[in-house]
C-alpha cells in the first residue's frame, strides 16, 4: 500500500533519499505531522536500506519473527545514574538471527526504578527491581534490571525452609537489609488474621505468650487450621472469587454454595480435587451446590476466560476478539478453551424449590464461535487439540490437563494467590495476570513453591504451613532506612489494613459485643455471611465486594473509613455497651490498671509497656470519671494503626 | 565474508581485578546472517561477589579471524 498507492509517489527508487516516506517524517518536506524521524537514526537507515533494495514487500512465507531475546537477561545496576546497555536479538522462522536493538521499543515496568533511555540503555534511579520488555510483531522479550543505590553488607534472614534461601538471594542481590524477626505477639496476631480472619482472644494470646515451647509458632498454626473459623474465612475468600451472590444464584443459592465451600475447607480437600468438583459438577444448585460455579459464566467464551483467570492466573480476555497483541494467546487458543464447555446446558427443574435450574451435559453439542460460526474442538492453552469420545464430558478432559503436575500454570497460580494472602503482595501481581511481560519478582521462589505444592498433593494446609513457618513470613513490619522503599523483595512484612470481615469480627471479639446482621441469627460472624446482599454499612465502608466481578480485596485506607471508626457507631456503641467487656470488667470491680492490661491484650494481643500503662493511667485520672477514661483508652486502641492493620 | 566462526577477544584494564571476577560478552555466541550484517556487543565486568558493571565503552575488541568478522567500535 505504501509503495503503490497514489501512483507510487511515496517511494523514489532512483533517488531513495528523496522518497516522501523519508522526506516527510524528517521534515525535509514541510507537512502537518512535524519532524518525527532523525536522519542519523537506525529507523531512518532501515527505511532507506529497504528502499535502496527495491522496496519489496517481504512475503509472510519468507520468514517470521519467532522470538526476541534480551541480553543480559538479568542485571543489577550499582549506584544512582549507572547504566547498562541491553541488546535485543530476534530469531526468525528460517533459523536466522539478527540484532534488532535499534528497531524495537523498550518499556520499563517501573520507570521510577530504572527507565530505558534511547538505544536500550537502562539507567538506575532508585532501589528496587523492574522488568524491561521489548515488543515485536506478535512476540515479546523480557529482561530484569535491579538497582542498588547504596553498596553495603546485608544481613541474611535465618533459613527456616527453602523459601528463606530464595528471599535471601534476592535481598543480597539488591542489597536490601531485612527487618528483624517479629516478636511472638505480632506473629500470633498475624497468623490468626491470615489463617482464620480474626484476632486471637485475650486468653489465647496470654497462653501463647506464656508458653516456653520452642515450636509454639508451628503448633499455633496447626491449631488454627483445625478451627471452624478457618473454613469460614476461606469460604469467604472463594465466595468472592466464584461470584457467590443472589444476583446470580437467587435467594437460597448462596447459602447452599457457602455451606459447600465451607465443607471443602473443613475437610481440607486437596486443591486439585476442589477444582475438579467445581468444574465437573452437574445437577441443581441445591443438591449439587458446586454447580453454582457456572451461572456467572453465561456462555462458553465466558467459561474459558474465567477458568483461565481463576485457576491458571492467565488473562486471555483480549483474545476473545483478536490475537493478543503482546502475549502468545490467539483467538484459536480462546476458542479451543471455550470448546471444553460446549456441553454445559441448563434446564428448569421440577422440584419444590424456586429456580431449580439443573446443569446437565449434552454430549452431542459442539462449540461454534458466535461470530465466525466456525466449530472448534477442545484445545488447552499451550496444548494440542484433544479429540473427545462420544460420551465424554469435555470438562473432565480439561480438569485432567489443568491439574496435571506438568501443567506450568495451575500450581503457580494457586501458590501465588496464597502467597499474596500471607505476604501482602503476590510474587506475580495482579495474581490473575501471569504473562511474559509481567514476570514474577522472584521466579525461582515461585517455581519452588509450586513444585512443593504439587509434590505434596496440592495440600492447602501444607502450603500454609510452608509459608507461615518461613522466616520471611515472621519478619517484623517495622521498616529500616534501607528497606522502607522495598515493595517486592519481602525484606519486611508488608502491613495492610484488615478486610471488612476481619475488621468487623475483630472489633466484635475485642469489645465482646457481636455485630448484628439483618436476616441472620444473632452471633453470626461477618465471615459467615454467605452473600454481599446482607446489609451492613460498616462492611460497605470497608470495601466488601459485590461479587459481580472477580477482583482482589482492596486494602488501602480511605477517609470514610477513618471517619466511621472515629465517630461512627461500630466502635462507639460497642465500647459503651453495658454488656461489653468494659461493662463486665467494671461490674466485677477489676482495678483500672488491670482493665487497661486486658484492653491491650484483647485488642493487640500484647501487654502494654510501662510507658503505655502510665499514659493510660494519666488519661483515666484526667477524665470526668473512670469509665469515661477507660472508654477513651479503648477507643484509642481500636483506632490505632496497630489494631486496624495486619502488621 | 567467509562462512565460519570466529573468536572475539575482549580486554579491559582494571587496577586490581578481584579473584574469580570475569568479563562476560553479550550475546554469548552471536551468529551473523548475510554479508555486511552487524551485531552489537555488550561487555559486563562481573566481580567475585556478583556485582556487574557495563564496561562496553572501555573494552577493546579484537577478532581472531578478521576475514570472517571484524570488530569495530561504535557508540550506541
Amino acid at each position: 500500500m505504501i509503495v503503490h498507492k497514489h501512483g507510487g509517489r511515496r517511494i523514489n527508487l532512483s533517488e531513495p533519499e528523496k522518497s516522501l516516506l523519508l522526506a516527510k517524517p524528517t521534515f525535509a518536506v514541510a507537512h502537518g505531522g512535524g519532524k518525527i524521524l532523525k536522519e542519523d537514526s537506525a529507523e531512518y537507515r532501515a527505511l532507506l536500506d529497504w528502499i535502496r533494495a527495491g522496496a519489496k514487500s517481504e512475503p509472510a512465507r519468507e520468514r517470521r519473527m519467532l522470538a526476541l531475546r534480551l541480553t543480559p537477561a538479568s542485571t543489577v545496576l550499582i549506584g544512582e545514574g549507572s547504566k547498562q546497555r541491553l541488546l535485543v536479538t530476534a530469531r526468525y522462522s528460517d533459523g536466522s538471527e539478527a540484532d534488532v536493538t535499534g528497531l524495537v521499543r523498550f518499556q520499563s515496568n517501573d520507570d521510577t526504578i530504572a527507565p530505558v533511555l534511547p538505544g536500550g540503555v537502562v539507567e538506575a534511579r532508585r532501589p528496587g527491581e523492574t522488568a524491561i520488555a521489548v515488543r515485536g510483531p506478535g512476540v515479546v522479550g523480557v529482561a530484569r534490571a535491579g538497582v542498588v543505590i547504596e553498596e553495603r553488607p546485608v544481613a541474611k534472614i535465618p533459613e527456616y525452609n527453602f523459601i528463606d534461601r530464595f528471599i535471601n538471594a534476592k535481598l543480597q542481590s539488591l542489597r536490601i537489609p531485612p527487618s528483624p524477626m517479629a516478636d511472638a505477639a505480632t506473629f500470633l496476631r498475624r497468623a490468626y488474621l491470615d489463617i482464620i480472619g480474626v484476632i486471637p482472644t485475650a486468653e489465647e494470646a496470654r497462653t501463647f505468650l506464656a508458653s516456653k515451647e520452642p515450636d509454639k509458632r508451628a503448633k499455633a498454626v496447626d491449631g488454627l487450621l483445625k478451627r471452624p473459623e478457618y473454613a469460614d474465612y476461606w469460604a469467604t475468600y472463594w465466595g468472592d472469587h466464584l461470584s457467590n451472590t443472589r444476583q446470580l444464584l437467587y435467594n437460597k443459592g448462596p447459602y447452599a454454595f457457602t455451606e459447600w465451600l465451607n465443607k471443602q475447607f473443613r475437610s481440607n480437600v486437596r486443591y486439585d480435587e476442589f477444582v475438579r468438583r467445581l468444574m465437573t459438577s452437574t445437577g441443581n444448585m441445591y443438591d449439587s451446590p458446586a454447580t453454582s460455579f457456572y451461572p456467572v459464566m453465561r456462555k462458553e467464551l465466558d467459561m474459558a476466560a474465567m477458568t483461565s483467570q481463576l485457576f491458571l492466573g492467565v488473562n486471555i480476555e483480549c483474545a476473545r476478539c483478536h490475537n493478543h497483541p503482546l502475549e502468545r494467546w490467539t483467538q484459536d487458543d480462546f476458542n479451543g478453551m471455550a470448546a471444553f464447555f460446549s456441553q454445559v446446558r441448563y434446564k428448569n427443574g421440577t422440584g419444590p424449590r424456586n429456580n431449580e435450574r439443573n446443569l446437565y451435559i449434552d454430549f452431542t453439542r459442539q462449540f461454534q464461535n458466535p461470530d465466525t460460526k466456525k466449530v472448534y474442538l477442545p484445545k488447552p492453552l499451550d496444548g494440542r487439540q484433544m479429540p473427545s469420545g462420544e460420551w465424554q464430558d469435555r470438562r473432565e478432559m480439561l480438569v485432567e490437563w489443568l491439574t496435571s503436575p506438568e501443567n506450568p500454570y495451575f500450581a503457580r497460580a494457586m501458590v501465588n494467590r496464597m502467597w499474596r494472602n500471607f505476604m501482602g503482595r503476590g510474587l506475580v501481581e495482579p495474581v490473575d495476570d501471569f504473562r511474559v511481560t509481567n514476570p514474577a519478582t522472584n521466579d525461582p521462589l515461585l517455581e519452588a513453591l509450586a513444585r512443593d505444592f504439587a509434590g505434596h498433593g496440592y495440600d492447602i494446609h501444607h502450603l500454609i504451613r510452608r509459608i507461615t513457618s518461613s522466616a520471611a513470613y515472621q519478619l517484623s513490619s517495622e521498616a529500616l532506612s534501607g528497606n522502607k522503599h522495598d515493595k517486592m523483595a519481602y525484606s519486611r512484612f508488608y502491613p495492610r489494613r484488615m478486610i471488612a470481615e476481619q475488621m468487623v469480627d475483630s472489633i466484635a471479639l475485642a469489645t465482646g459485643v457481636p455485630e448484628e446482621f439483618p436476616q441472620l441469627y444473632p452471633g453470626t460472624r461477618a465471615a459467615q455471611i454467605p452473600e454481599p446482599e446482607i446489609e451492613s454499612y460498616v462492611m460497605e465502608v470497608f470495601d466488601r465486594p459485590s461479587r459481580q466481578l472477580i477482583c482482589e480485596r482492596k486494602s488501602s485506607p480511605t477517609l470514610n473509613q477513618a471517619l466511621h471508626l472515629a465517630a461512627g457507631e461500630t466502635i462507639q456503641k460497642k465500647i459503651a455497651h453495658p454488656g461489653g467487656i468494659l461493662g463486665r470488667l467494671l461490674a466485677a470491680g477489676v482495678a483500672a490498671e488491670d482493665v487497661v492490661e486486658e484492653l491491650y491484650v484483647r485488642s493487640l494481643a500484647r501487654f502494654p509497656t510501662a510507658e503505655e500503662r502510665a499514659n493510660a493511667a494519666q488519661a483515666i485520672a484526667r477524665s470526668k470519671d473512670a469509665r469515661t477514661g477507660m472508654e477513651d483508652v479503648f477507643w484509642a486502641l481500636l483506632n490505632s494503626k496497630e489494631f486496624l492493620y495486619n502488621h | 565474508m567467509r562462512l565460519g566462526c570466529f573468536l572475539l577477544f575482549v580486554g579491559v584494564l582494571f587496577g586490581a581485578p578481584a579473584r574469580r571476577a570475569k568479563l562476560v560478552v553479550y550475546p554469548e555466541n552471536p551468529l551473523l546472517f548475510g554479508k555486511g550484517s552487524t551485531q552489537r556487543l555488550v561487555v559486563q565486568f562481573v566481580s567475585a561477589d556478583g556485582r556487574s558493571i557495563d564496561v562496553t565503552e572501555s573494552a577493546k575488541f579484537s577478532s581472531e579471524e578478521p576475514e570472517i568478522a571484524r570488530a569495530t567500535f561504535c557508540r550506541f
